[in-house]
């Protein structure tokens, strides 16, 4: 999405700490934001706290923002990321360093994941650890690389690449018990 | 599988190359995932959580003041209370050192005037004047440190029906003849009887004079004589010269000051052991001693190396406070002063002589004038005299300012780009009651007011087409309106002319600038909806619905300061409505309602073109002629 005239007014709104814009800023980028906070979290409420907290820092920093380096909609969506991130970080312990030995690649139907609602798969997600949850997410939804998620987590590519793999086994016994 | 292990326990990587190439690759049931997931609805309501959003702003991001530009208030005001305590305080320190400068000045400059002299308070300069005379001085004495040995006695000589003891400082005497004194003799004196010789001793004081009845006598200083007693009265009495002095080289010099020396007739006042024997003869009108004397006397000069002492000593009795204890036989003075000097000379034992002089205020010696002048001071009030007021009238050049959430719009009130129409000057009238106050109306016919674009329409169509979703926004927002004003202004100023006024404005909404966007969004099945500008522009609304939701009068509050010089003034205005020019809701009943208060602040540049002055200069005075 790229930067219009509109955005361009609403950003001098926001620098301007004027609550009209911020406010029109907030509810035109809340849906998809609140959908990335909801990925990266347990629960609803979890979504909209990390939610504000990244709104409070769009505010707080839309004056550094380079319209010439992206869009806005890009800019605010890593400003959320890296507080989903954040708060993943707050909560639960990355492992630093993770060795893979051997890697057993899961099989799981795609038909299968087809055939369920977005809701189902976000408790599908929901369900692995928060970790695996945040490097899934990661590295399928927002296209990562190993090398980029190691640099955001703070970890290896070993452990990342690790994290993947435990992510994809566990979706394959969490379908394969949804199935049974 | 390999098992999560901690930093401590790192082992051996043994990488399946593999399964590398595996891991960085997406299998096709993560695509499907990876779509359900973007695809996921928001949760909860967007207006319910903005609501948290909004109290975690006002924690974390507060606007000062609740209001927009909030802090632009505070600072602006900060400005103004800061001003006027400045200017308060400086004007009344100004006011006050004024007045007291006048009650000094009046009494310095009507003593040389010889006038209604008040008072005086003279200081060491005056020692250094070189010729002064003085009327009904009646008590002002001041200090003089003497210091010169080499003083000079002044005689009369026979001619002249007065002996003035002058002394100018220069060791020279002084005998003015009788044509000097009855040239400057003032009527004043005429109670002086004839023959009487006062001594006076100008600037500096005689310490002693040589007794010398003849003429041309030169008259060496003698330091022994220095302290004598009588040096002291004859300071004492100096100090009262200081304004009398005469520059009449060739003649004696006389006094206009008739009733400070007032000498019986034939009686020759001389002091102590430095005694100044003067002759003088009777039936002459001069009388008193008052001035000192640069010339060297043709006649009666005293030499001082010829001078005799004359033991006795006739010193006129004069009301002293306190007579310094110089030991010095003083002798009680046929002679009696009508006046009391009350100052008092004391010898240092460094051998000058060291004066303690008292000052008298205009009201302390004539508080019958002094009343009087309260009485002319109280007449001068500024609303009440005519001499300061003025009317004039002029033109205005605003040029306006956006302050805290407002934006400015260059677009004329037409919505064209041409904005030389906001700066057309505005008539204003001026009615000075005094060069402090002056109140002033104008007249402004068309004055641009900037405002924070203010959503006045918006309405969403959703439609579809093709495979997406289409919704289209159209939004109408007001970015500027025009008012016609009144102001009327009060302005004073507690500075040279430095202006601080407040007042009323009158207001009334004449037409705005509103902007026409149109906004299609797309909703496609992945990712996030994209917006397109469809339709921007500037037209301009009146008269219509659009202007019909702002509110079509108000009065605002001014505050304005400003610098007044010749028919120029430079100043800033600030001005604050009492009321909203804008409450209402877009979409009733959804949306909130808006509110909002104009303000604004405007620099000026003010021409008084015409001037009417009612101020007269005295007759035959200009000011050049003043100056």
């Amino acid at each position: 999405m790229s930067t219009n005239a509109t955005d361009i007014e609403l950003i001098n709104g926001c620098i301007n700490n004027n609550r009209k814009a911020q406010e029109h800023l907030y509810k035109k980028f809340y849906g998809p934001m609140a959908s990335i906070c909801l990925r990266y979290t347990r629960n609803q409420e979890d979504a909209i706290e990390v939610l504000h907290n990244g709104f409070l820092k769009v505010f707080k920093n839309i004056h550094t923002y380079d319209m010439s380096r992206a869009s806005l909609y890009t800019w605010v969506r890593t400003i959320i990321i890296n507080c989903s991130i954040d708060f993943v970080r707050q909560r639960s312990k990355f492992h630093t360093h993770i060795e893979l030995e051997k890697v057993d690649e899961p099989s799981i139907d795609a038909d299968a994941i087809q055939r369920m609602s977005s809701h189902e798969v976000l408790l599908l997600v929901q369900k692995l650890s928060p970790a695996t949850q945040t490097v899934f997410n990661l590295y399928v939804v927002e296209g990562y690389n190993h090398r980029e998620i190691a640099n955001l987590l703070g970890i290896s590519e070993g452990t990342s690449k690790w994290h993947l793999s435990e992510a994809r086994k566990q979706l394959q016994k969490l379908l394969q018990t949804l199935q049974v | 599988m390999a098992p999560e292990r901690g930093s401590q326990t790192t082992a051996k990587i043994i990488t399946n190359l593999a399964s590398v190439n595996v891991m960085n690759l997406k299998h096709p049931y993560e695509k499907h995932l990876a779509e359900k997931l973007v695809q996921l609805p928001p949760p909860g309501d967007p207006d319910q959580n903005w609501q948290q959003m909004k109290s975690l702003l006002d924690k974390d991001l507060p606007r000062g003041g609740g209001g927009a530009g909030g802090g632009y208030r505070w600072w602006i005001a900060g400005t103004v209370i800061v001003a006027v305590l400045v200017g308060t305080w400086f004007g009344g320190k100004q006011l006050i050192t004024k007045e007291q400068r006048n009650e000094t000045v009046a009494g310095t400059i009507k003593t040389v005037n010889n006038k209604k002299a008040p008072a005086v308070a003279s200081t060491e300069k005056n020692v250094e004047q070189p010729a002064t005379k003085h009327k009904n001085l009646p008590g002002a004495e001041y200090a003089s440190t003497t210091s010169t040995p080499s003083a000079a006695a002044v005689t009369t000589d026979q001619q002249s029906d007065v002996a003035v003891t002058n002394n100018n400082g220069k060791g020279e005497s002084v005998v003015p003849d009788n044509k000097a004194a009855k040239a400057r003799s003032s009527g004043s004196n005429a109670s002086t009887p004839p023959g009487s010789v006062t001594t006076n001793d100008n600037n500096r004081a005689v310490p002693n004079v040589p007794n010398n009845l003849n003429a041309h006598n030169k008259i060496s200083p003698d330091r022994k004589n220095i302290y004598a007693a009588d040096t002291k009265n004859e300071n004492t009495r100096t100090g009262n010269n200081h304004a009398i002095t005469n520059n009449n080289r060739h003649r004696g010099v006389n006094n206009k000051s008739g009733n400070n020396t007032i000498t019986d007739g034939g009686t020759v006042i001389t002091s102590g052991a430095a005694t100044n024997n003067v002759k003088t003869q009777k039936g002459h009108r001069g009388n008193n001693h008052s001035g000192t004397d640069r010339n060297r006397a043709e006649k009666g000069v005293v030499e001082p190396g010829n001078s005799t002492y004359t033991p006795t000593i006739l010193l006129p009795r004069r009301s002293l406070p306190s007579q310094p204890s110089t030991g010095s036989e003083l002798k009680e003075s046929p002679v009696t002063y009508k006046i009391n000097y009350t100052g008092d000379a004391v010898i240092s034992p460094s051998g000058m002589v060291q004066r303690e002089f008292t000052y008298y205020t205009q009201a302390d010696l004539f508080p019958d004038k002094a009343a009087g002048k309260k009485t002319v001071r109280k007449k001068s009030n500024p609303f009440s005299t005519n001499e300061d007021k003025k009317f004039a009238l002029g033109l205005s050049l605003p040029l306006g300012f956006p302050i805290g959430d407002q934006e400015a719009l260059a677009y004329n009130s037409r919505g064209g780009v041409n904005t030389v129409s906001d700066y057309i000057p505005s008539p204003h009238f001026q009615y000075h009651f005094n060069n402090k106050t002056y109140v002033q109306a104008g007249l402004q016919f068309k004055a641009p007011q900037f405002i924070h674009p203010l959503l006045l329409y918006q309405s969403q169509v959703m439609y579809q087409q093709g495979p997406n979703l289409m919704e289209q926004i159209t939004n109408i927002t007001a970015r500027k309106l025009y008012y016609f004003n009144i102001p009327i202004t009060i302005y004073h100023s507690p500075l040279k002319n430095f202006y601080m006024g407040t007042g009323l404005q009158y207001s009334n909404l004449l037409s705005g600038v509103a902007q026409y966007e149109q906004i299609e969004k797309r909703y496609n099945p992945i990712g996030p909806p994209q917006e397109y500008l469809v339709k921007n522009y500037f037209t301009q609304f009146k008269n219509d619905s659009l202007s019909s939701r702002l509110n079509g009068s108000e009065v605002r509050l001014l505050v304005d300061m400003s610098y007044y010089w010749s028919r120029f003034t430079v100043g800033l205005q600030y001005s604050q409505a009492f009321n909203n020019y804008v409450s209402f809701q877009v979409n009733p009943p959804i949306s909130p309602y808006t509110f909002d208060k104009n303000k604004s602040l405007q620099f000026y540049l003010r021409y008084n073109i015409w001037e009417d002055k009612k101020r007269k200069n005295p007759k035959g005075q200009s000011l050049l002629t003043l100056k």
